[in-house]
This record gives C-alpha cells, structure tokens and sequence, in this order.
C-alpha cells in the first residue's frame, strides 16, 4: 500500500527546488489537470536524479504530450503508438471495421496514454507482456487500462537495488526474473528482483489518514523524522540500517509514532522506521538537519504513491539487533497468524504458490540434466506454437558453460518443426541462406542436410533437412493454413508469373510466400549464395514444381516484376501488424547488429514506406531490435558516403568474409561483439541478451510457422554462438 | 540515387583501368566527362563497386515496385520517385 506523504503543492514546491532546470518542463504541465500533472511529475522524479535536470525536463514534455495526446480522442490511427494501432486492429479485425476503430479512438479520451518511459527497459518489457493478451483480444481501451494497472501495482513496491550486483549478475538477475510466463504482472519482475537482492518486496501497509503534512508535524514535534519526497532514485530506495549502537539512548527511530487513529506504532503490528531523506534530495531548508543516526531508515525520494515503510528493525525498541530465535519466532507467528485467517480457497492458493518454485527447481533440474547450461522451460500463457522457446530467450545463466557439441536442447526445440519438405540442393553445405555469417547452400524453407565443420547439430535437426518427394507441381503442394481467418486476401493486378502465382494462393499461403520471397531477396541481394548452388537454381530451380525452389530461382534471376508483385501482394494480404513483424523477421534473419548492408538498408527503408509504416516505426522497429535508429538512407553512388561510412565496412558487410572466419569470430559476429580483443562473460552475455530478444517468439506470432521457425532457428543459432564463446575462451 | 551505369554505360564488372580509358576517351566532353568521374570515385573501388552494384539491384527493383507507393497505405517519406528516376523501366522495352 503506498503512502502519501506530500500533498500535491508540495510536489510542485519539491519540484521547483530540485530542478530549476526545469522551468520549461513545468511551463508545459501548468495547462494539465492536476491530478495528470502529479502523474506525470511523479513518473518524471526519477528521470531527474538518474539523468539530471534535462532528462527531467525531456520526460515531462512527453509526458505532456503524451496526455494531451491521448485525451484528444479524435486521433486518428497514424498517431497513435504501434501498440495501440495494434491494440485497435485486433480489436476490429471482424465486420464493421471502420466504426469500430471509430469507436476505439473515441473511446481513448477516457483512457490517457499510461507514460512508461519513466520505467527502465527492462519493466517496460514485463508491463507490456503483462498485457499481452489483453492488448490482442481486449481493445486499446483495456490495453491502456491494462498497462495502467501494471503501473500501479509496479509502483507499489520499491526500487531494487542493484548497484551493489556486477553487470554480469545484473544481467543475469534480469534475465531469470524477465522469465516468467508471458502475461505474468510486471509486478512478479521487480518483486522477483527484490527478493534476489534480499529486499523485502513485501510493502508494509500505512494508515491511510497520515500524508506528508502530518509527518512533517511529527518531526518538528520530536515524532520520528519522517521525511519524504515524490519519486525514486537510482540509489537504493532503503538502505537497511546496519549495525546500531545499542548503547544510544531511544530516540525518534523508537518513539512510538502517532499513527493519527488512536495508536502507535508500538501498539500497531507495523514497524515504524524513522524516515531520513538523503540531503541532496531535500529542499534547502531541510539540508542543515543532522545527517541520519545509525538506526535510521534512509528513505531516498521515492513517488509519492511509493513511499513505503520496509521493516529494518525488527526489536528496536530494545536499541539492539534481535537475535535470530526472536525473529524466527516472531515471522512463525505473523505466518500462523496469516495463514488462518485464510479461507479455504486463499489457502490452496498459498500452497499453490509454494510448490511452483519447487516444480519449477525440479523442472529445471531436469532440463538443466538434458540440456547442459540450457534454461529451464516455461510455459506461456499465450499460445506460442513452441512455448519452449519463451522460456529460452530469457535464460537463467549459471557461468558453467562449455560447448561441447550437445545440441540436446536444440533437438527438443527443433524436434517439432519440419519446415525442409525440400530435395537438397547441395549436399555440401549446412543450410543457412537466412544466416549472414554463412553463404547460401539451402534455405530454411528448403535447405539441405549436412553439417558444417565443428558445428554442434543434432539429429533433430538433421532430420528438419530430410527431403520429401517433390510434388508434381506446385499447386499440388500448398498445404492447408489456418493461421489466418480474418480474411484478408492480397487482391492485386499481378505483372509476373510468380505474382499471379501469389494471386492464385490463399492468404496465409500467399503472405508466406511472398515474404519467403523478401528474405530471399535480401540474402541473395548481399550474394549470399555458393556459385555452384546459384548456377544449379537457375539452371532448374522449381521445375519441379516445388514454389520453395522456385522462390529463390526468381530472385536469383532478379526478377524485379516479381518483387514488385510481392510488395503489391503484401500491401493486400497482410495486416498492418504482419508487416511490421515481416521488418521484425528480416532483421532477425539477415541483419546482425552493426551490420546492416548498403543494401539491407536501402531495402528496408522502401518496404517500410511501401508497407505503410514510414520511417518512425521502422526506426522504433530497428531501436527494439539493436538497440540504435535506423541508419540513415544509403547512398552507395556517391563518394562523399562512402568517405563517411568506409571506416565500419568489412569484414562486417561482407557475409562470406565473415563466413570464412574461425568459428569464435563467427560467433562474435552473431551477438554483435567485436571481431578482435579480448571479451568478458559480461559482454558475452549482454550480447547474447540482445540478440536472444529480437528472436521472442511473440514480435513473430502473427506471422506463419514457418516465419516462426525460422526465428527460432535463428535463436538457436545465437544460443551457439553464446556458447561457444563462453566454452571455449573468448 | 545515380544510376552510374546507366549515365556512362560502363557495366557492372568494370574496372578502375577500362574506367580511366573511358575517361581518356570523352576529353572535351564536359557532361559525359563528369558523368564518369562520380562513378569512377565509387566503381573504382572494389568494395564500393560491389555494394553499389548490390543496392543497384534494389533500386532497380524498387522503381519496377514505385506503384506500390500509391496504394493507400502507403508513405513515401523519401521522395521515392525522384530518387528512382534514373532507375525507372523503360516503358518501349
């Protein structure tokens, strides 16, 4: 339960103390409603202490903006986020669609825009997982709600402290907590990282009469120093006192405190800490106050919704530390006390809640037993078609990592797919088209079996390249796909054969192909292909009929018109949504971080106009996926460019360079590390968190099985690459 | 976007060697002179004449796609058209 300790006015007086930068910043909110103006102040705080005044300033002008914006309510869809265009699609994909995204955007003016940018990226991440399913099945309306509610339950507990944690274990810690199934409360994230670092998660419940204005009282009256401001800082939001004289005499930190009902903390089961605002945080007049006793609770600013108590000191009132049979006993007591006020079904619950860590331990143990340092499986609550893959891109990470070829897990991941219905077309060579570290000798659509030295692969996968008969002719060979009833279908006046081939395809098989077609098109644009398999594709690609062999015979071809079909049919035939996640794909696939092509770029950029997306989302598309915008256009015919440019160009660009490099060079090339120079487990590990995000399985779920496998694969690839760097030194 | 091949006629193989014959050959010929100059500071070098010749290809398929940018949903952020103009098919072929 949150405590608030200051009144609005006192927010906005902390505020101009705090930040005389911020004049501009308070200019724009003067016009807002007060109780959006104090949301907005208090998700801005922190930004303040974190990054300075400027930071502050930048975050409340957005979150102006973002409110006047989502109260305008007569937006239209360009203006809305990605998210709430995507929210709103779902919600209209049925008949009527027009009124119904009328009535969804009208509808936003009782629903503000929830300003997350406040939020590390991390529990942003878990808020919009949280709301997930909402998002796709509920309406913007109960989207925002959603993250709303995500937000204030994330709001209730205090920050974790995490300064004293390596990056390693920072990155480690956040990988394991950012575990949970998809849809679980964001909440589960900061609690799980509490309970990591050895914070009490639990908040302590504060008598709700009691607001800044009487604790100030308190403190003037010799009542404990209760001190507080709006918002959280980076440093710990309590910092647990540690060793207290018991000699000193009672102070505030033991008088008993007014609790404005009657009682006192000495009657109420509440501990009550005295509260010490750290200097810097405090307005001028409070900074001459003595700095705080070694029995005090150092609370640093926190939102004024947030302001929690946490029991540090457990026995204060005999001035010294508890011994540990008194504090066992008194947690055996609040424990039975608690749990028989339970009811039945409250009961169950609890005990549901305990054993689910310990199936969880066991489940893991046994993966762990499987799959070497692979991590533990979890399932999702949304219908991921490989829910183990959830599981994997946020992986707990032991450091016991050695690559000695076990591809256990990869056989389980994999064992599931057959994608490669397709005759080999070299038995040379893995095949990895899609891979940019490798050139061209089979595709994921229709690869070839085989193994590339020192690779780690599984008979499962082996067994994802077997060949099938090919069919007598294409149309033969489409099988039925039911990923896609919501009946779009790409209506479009073909110009080459493969488009009216695309035309004569249901949707989902159409989008498939024509997106199959794309990645083709960007690998086989970087020349991404074996000579001899090339020469082989067009001497007879897809005579057979099989439209695998002949996708990739078009492009080898360049067959323009077909592109130009391709786009025409994905302009018809996929969903907003599905276009964004068809970027999402090639960059996964084909890019790798700091190693976008000349090509790749120029590629990107087009589709991103011509899918009706523009250059904002394909920037936001290409921040979530590396982490930077989206270069600027390429400009490959001048001179001036390429003086720019020259210095980050090879091995990077140059797909069957970096394909001819040792192994751990192609691994570093897969996370993005750099090619020479010593790396650290951290950086490994960050890497590899990077690279394992762009393949979540849900920036892909709108797409087909096979977009989806394709994914995967690429995870698993990743996964390798992490591996082998952290088995075999770096 | 240039279409340097299409201003000088030299192919996409061309080399720094047959790009300063052509050079010799249109002395005087101040356009053509230019012309040749802005591809030689790109396909004179093998690396840049290689992705150049790779974004070639997307350029060239891109104005076979210019269509597109006239559907609906469509944004040209870019001026699509005026970079692709060079790169247009042509529409007697």
């Amino acid at each position: 339960m949150s405590i608030p300790l200051l009144p609005s006015p006192a927010i906005v007086l902390l505020l101009a103390a705090f930040a005389p930068l911020s004049a501009s910043a308070q200019t724009a909110i003067t016009g807002l409603a007060s109780s959006v103006r104090d949301e907005v102040v208090r998700r801005c705080l922190p930004m303040q202490y974190r990054e300075g005044a400027d930071a502050y300033r930048d975050c409340v002008v957005a979150g102006v903006t973002a409110r006047e914006g989502g109260t305008r309510g007569s937006a239209g869809l360009p203006d809305l986020t990605l998210d709430d265009r995507y929210a709103i699609e779902r919600a209209c994909a049925g008949a009527d669609a027009a009124r119904c995204m009328t009535d969804q955007i009208d509808a936003l003016a009782t629903a503000p825009d929830p300003y997350l940018d406040a939020l590390d990226e991390d529990e942003r991440y878990a808020i919009r997982r949280q709301c997930f399913t909402v998002q796709g099945e509920g309406g913007v309306v109960a989207y925002r709600q959603c993250l709303d509610d995500a937000l204030v339950a994330l709001d209730a507990l205090p920050e974790p402290d995490l300064d004293s944690l390596s990056l390693l274990e920072r990155n480690t810690l956040a990988l394991r907590c950012s575990a949970n199934d998809a849809g679980a409360p964001a909440a589960d994230y900061r609690r799980c990282l509490l309970e990591a670092t050895g914070s009490d998660p639990v908040v302590l419940a504060a008598p709700p009469a009691r607001n800044a204005a009487d604790t100030t009282d308190d403190a003037v009256a010799g009542a404990p120093d209760v001190t507080t401001v709006a918002e959280t800082a980076p440093v710990p939001a309590v910092v647990p006192r540690t060793d207290p004289d018991p000699s000193r005499a009672p102070d505030a930190s033991t008088a008993p405190l007014d609790l404005g009902d009657g009682t006192s903390n000495a009657e109420a089961a509440t501990p009550v800490r005295r509260l010490v605002l750290p200097a810097a945080a405090r307005p001028d007049e409070e900074t001459n106050r003595a700095p705080p006793a070694d029995g005090d609770v150092v609370i640093t600013p926190q939102s004024e919704a947030d302001i929690e108590l946490v029991d540090t000191t457990s026995g204060l009132e005999s001035g010294g530390t508890p011994d540990l049979g008194e504090r066992v006993a008194d947690v055996r007591e609040r424990l039975v006390t608690t749990v028989s006020a339970m009811d039945q079904t409250q009961r169950i619950v609890l005990a549901a809640a305990l054993a689910l860590p310990l199936l969880l331990l066991g489940l893991w143990a046994a993966t762990r037993g499987r799959a070497g340092a692979r991590a533990p499986l979890t399932e999702p609550r949304h219908p991921i078609r490989n829910p183990d893959l959830v599981g994997r891109v946020s992986p707990g990470f032991d450091g016991d990592h050695t690559f000695d070829g076990d591809d256990t897990a990869s056989e389980h991941f994999l064992g599931d797919l057959d994608l490669d219905d397709l005759p080999p077309v070299s038995a040379a060579h893995e095949p990895s088209p899609m891979d940019p570290t490798e050139p061209d000798t089979g595709t994921a659509l229709g690869s070839s079996p085989g193994s590339s030295p020192g690779s780690s692969r599984g008979p499962a996968r082996a067994a994802m390249h077997r060949p099938s008969p090919a069919p007598a002719n294409a149309e033969a060979d489409i099988p039925a796909d039911d990923t896609d009833s919501r009946g779009y279908a790409p209506v479009f006046v073909p110009r080459s054969s493969f488009g009216r081939r695309l035309l004569g395809e249901q949707s989902p098989l159409a989008r498939e192909y024509a997106t199959e077609f794309l990645i083709y098109w960007m690998a086989y644009g970087d020349e991404r292909y074996e000579p001899e398999v090339r020469a082989a594709l067009l001497h007879d690609g897809g005579v057979d009929g099989d439209p695998h062999e002949l996708i990739k015979r078009h492009v080898l071809e360049e067959d323009t018109v077909a592109f130009a079909d391709v786009v025409r049919s994905l302009q018809n035939g996929a969903r907003e949504v599905q276009r964004v996640q068809i970027l999402d794909l090639l960059m996964v696939l084909l890019i790798s971080e700091r190693a976008m092509t000349p090509a790749q770029n120029t590629l990107l950029h087009f589709l991103a106009d011509a899918f009706g997306l523009g250059p904002s989302t394909l920037d936001q598309r290409h921040e979530e996926a590396f982490g930077t915008p989206m270069p600027a256009l390429a400009r490959t015919d001048l001179a001036a460019w390429w003086d720019r440019v020259e210095s980050d160009l090879p091995p990077r660009w140059d797909a069957r360079g970096i394909a001819e490099l040792d192994e751990r060079a192609q691994a570093r090339f897969r996370l993005g590390l750099p090619l020479d120079g010593d790396l650290g487990e951290s950086e490994i590990v960050e890497g590899f968190r990077r690279a394992a995000r762009r393949c979540h399985p849900h920036r892909f779920d709108e797409l087909g099985e096979r977009e989806r496998a394709l994914a995967e694969r690429q995870f698993v690839k990743f996964e390798d690459a992490r591996d082998r760097l952290l088995g075999e030194g770096r | 976007m240039k279409n340097h091949y299409a201003r000088t006629g030299l192919q996409p193989d061309t080399d720094a060697v047959r790009i300063d014959a052509a050079l010799d050959g249109v002395v005087g010929d101040d356009e053509r002179h230019e012309d040749l100059e802005a591809a030689r500071s790109v396909l004179a070098d093998p690396e840049r004449a290689i992705h150049y010749r790779r974004a070639h290809l997307h350029y060239r398929a891109m104005a076979e796609a210019v269509d597109t940018l006239d559907d609906p949903i469509a944004i040209d952020s870019h001026r699509w058209r005026e970079r692709l103009v060079e790169f247009l098919p042509d529409e007697s072929s």
